[in-house]
């Protein structure tokens, strides 16, 4: 099972960086996914920042691996914590009894296939082509890609 | 017997502590044991199915089979694993693995662990993040835990069934263990009834048993050796003892003789002086009858020849002449012949007077030699026919016979038999009576010596000392003196005159006392303050009722 998430990343990858083609540009968005059905189509960065460290009732919110450069670029946008720092925060969290971050799915891949299927699921996967089923929500009114948009991918060196 | 019956019971013991104890704690432990490996499995179920469900849970919401099979997959390879199984939320089974199970309760919402008898099963559901997916399942069977503990009592049963077979074979075996044992038995029984020849057969096979029997054969071969000897030993010392019994007899024999010889020569002393007395009258009376009665005869014998001639010849008539005629002195011869059987017949008158007085005193002499040899011959008589007598009896018997004695010396005797009158000894009535009378004379003698007719006392008093008789002669006379006491019981020793004694009295009546198996001894004295004579003597046996009765 290991083996096949370790080629579903390198499969990401790969797309990632044939996505950000042979020139230097800036680093891709980070899309915030829903289902297509799904109401909800705008939230603000404090909404995204709420869902994915405190939960909603109504949104199920799905985390990536640490260390992927869209884990790294949302915890900083979010958090404004390296990932080192993050683990400390949710370490310190749990021992608070506060709720601990979200579940860890092991590809952007399958966080599209989940938020597809499971009602009110929430993840988040790089700039990329999506499935009809799903949708990438507009975060302050901006879409994706949009320069603007403050959620971006980070690569770690 | 006793020995292979201790053997077996030494086996059931061990039967019961090696095959029956692990049976029993096998049993113990099987009721113990099982449920903690029930409880233990179940845990590892309930475990096992959270963590598929934990893991299901992105196979599911994302839909990819090959995940769900994945995770499957990996629970496979448990030994315990009977079934899993994958269910989406529709209850539909979208995946499963193994033999099936029948009788799961399957639920969407919670955890639960159920027994299935051979086997347990837990189901979860699959949740992500709060959304039921479907729910995981999975049963794990109780075969190797069962076989384990079925394994441990088949092993208890196995040593129980052992032990026993063992004791058994070792029952079998103990005849031959024991069978020389008993043989030894045997042997040593024989040993001890005497049979000093026998010898125990031993096979060198068994060991230690036949050292054993060897060094028993080695014993007994040097028991027989011993008793030969023995034997011979015996054989010498009873041909000692008989030659010693032959020497002592003489012995005896001599000192008889010696005793007879020296009583002889007392006697033959004593019997002297009045035979010496008797000899000189005796010898008087000769010369009397030579010197005196002779003349007298003669003369006597003249007239009356003259008378009987003058008669012959002429009658009465020539007899008258003849007595007419004048005699030498110019008187008729009558006158003188009346004159000389005058003077014959006052000497026949003294003369008749002076033997009976002569023999009144060889009467008396002889009287006397009789009594010196009466007396001796009654000291020296023994009947040697002992009987049980009471020694109070025996001590009054002996009183009388002095009883006359001690009164005309004005001496007083006092008897106490105390604490023990009943006491008996085993004696010669007579010769008991002799030896106490004995000291009972020589009692009244040293207080004659000492106050003459004034008188004395002679206490007898008698009690039981250990296993002896203990008779005490008590006087208040003349006591002994120092020099005399070691002479004391020699056969010719004495301080009177022999009118009192010959000196054989003591001596006769110690020879006495220790032919009853005891003992005269002088026990106290001090010249001028009396004597203590002790006579000892075994106690004949218990004391009889009687006795006892007869004291209070």
């Amino acid at each position: 099972m290991r083996s096949l998430l370790a080629s579903l990343c390198l499969l990401a990858a790969s797309a990632a960086a044939h996505a950000d083609g042979p020139a230097p540009a800036p680093p891709s968005s980070i899309m915030i996914v829903v289902a297509a059905n799904s109401p909800v189509d705008n939230l603000t960065v404090e909404d995204v920042r709420r869902i994915f460290t405190s939960g909603s009732l109504e949104l199920r919110p799905l985390n990536l691996p640490p260390g992927t450069p869209e884990r790294v670029g949302l915890d900083l946008a979010l958090l404004r914590r390296g990932p080192d720092e993050v683990a400390r925060y949710w370490i310190e969290r749990k021992i608070r009894g506060q709720s601990g971050p979200p579940r860890v799915i092991p590809s952007g891949r399958l966080v599209v296939k989940i938020v597809a299927r499971v009602p009110g699921a929430i993840g988040y996967v790089a700039e990329g082509p999506l499935p009809p089923d799903v949708k990438a929500v507009r975060v302050g009114g901006l879409p994706p890609g949009h320069p603007r948009y403050p959620f971006r991918v980070q690569r770690t060196p | 017997v006793t020995l292979r019956r201790r053997l077996l019971t030494y086996s059931l013991i061990q039967v019961f502590a090696l095959g029956l104890l692990p049976l029993a704690a096998g049993l113990f432990v099987r009721s113990r044991v099982l449920p903690i490996l029930d409880e233990h499995l179940g845990r590892k179920t309930e475990a096992a199915v959270l963590s598929l469900a934990g893991r299901l849970d992105v196979a599911l919401a994302s839909g990819e089979p090959e995940l769900v099979r994945s995770a499957l997959t990996e629970l496979a390879g448990d030994p315990d694993l009977l079934h899993a199984e994958v269910r989406d939320r529709g209850g539909q089974v979208i995946a499963t693995i193994g033999s099936g199970m029948g009788g799961l309760t399957v639920s969407q919402h919670t955890t639960s662990v159920q027994d299935l008898g051979d086997a347990l099963a837990a189901t979860a559901p699959i949740m992500m993040e709060g959304y039921p997916l479907g729910s995981a399942a999975a049963a794990f069977s109780k075969a190797r835990q069962r076989s384990l503990v079925t394994w441990m009592m088949v092993l208890a049963a196995a040593v129980a069934l052992a032990t026993l077979i063992a004791v058994v074979i070792a029952f079998r075996f103990s005849r031959a263990f024991v069978a020389p044992i008993h043989r030894m038995i045997q042997f040593s029984q024989r040993l001890k009834e005497g049979g000093l020849s026998e010898r125990v057969a031993a096979s060198a096979g068994e060991g230690e048993l036949a050292m054993l029997a060897a060094d028993l054969n080695a014993m007994a071969e040097a028991l027989e050796t011993r008793d030969a000897a023995l034997a011979q030993r015996s054989r010498e010392l009873e041909e000692s003892l008989a030659k010693l019994r032959a020497a002592q007899e003489e012995l005896l024999r001599s000192t008889r003789l010696a005793s007879v010889g020296e009583m002889a020569g007392r006697t033959a002393h004593e019997v002297l002086n009045p035979m010496t007395g008797i000899n000189g009258r005796l010898t008087k009376m000769v010369h009397y009858e030579i010197d005196a009665m002779e003349p007298n005869l003669d003369t006597l014998r003249e007239i009356v020849g003259a008378w009987r001639g003058a008669y012959r010849e002429d009658g009465i008539e020539g007899l008258g002449r003849s007595l007419a005629q004048p005699g030498a002195d110019g008187r008729p011869l009558v006158g003188e012949d009346l004159d000389n059987l005058e003077g014959i017949a006052a000497y026949l008158a003294d003369s008749h007077r002076e033997r009976t007085t002569d023999l009144q005193f060889l009467l008396k002499e002889s009287d006397r030699v009789v009594h010196i040899v009466d007396g001796m011959r009654s000291l020296t008589r023994s009947t040697g026919t002992p009987v049980r007598a009471r020694v109070d009896e025996l001590l009054r018997e002996s009183l009388e016979t002095v009883a006359d004695s001690a009164a005309q010396r004005r001496v007083a005797l006092e008897l106490r038999v105390d604490p023990d009158p009943g006491a008996e000894v085993q004696v010669d009535r007579y010769e008991f009576v002799q030896v106490v009378t004995n000291l009972l004379r020589n009692a009244l003698l040293a207080i004659e010596e000492k106050s003459g007719r004034a008188g004395g006392r002679v206490t007898i008093a008698s009690g039981v000392e250990d296993d002896r008789v203990a008779v005490r002669v008590r006087d208040n006379g003349c006591g002994i003196r120092d020099e005399h006491i070691p002479l004391l019981f020699d056969a010719s020793f004495t301080t009177r005159s022999s009118r009192d004694g010959t000196g054989l009295g003591l001596s006769i009546a110690r020879r006495l006392a220790r032919g009853f198996g005891g003992e005269l001894r002088l026990e106290q004295t001090a010249a001028g303050q009396g004597a203590t004579f002790l006579l000892e003597l075994p106690v004949a046996g218990t004391r009889p009722m009687e006795g006892i009765a007869h004291a209070q």
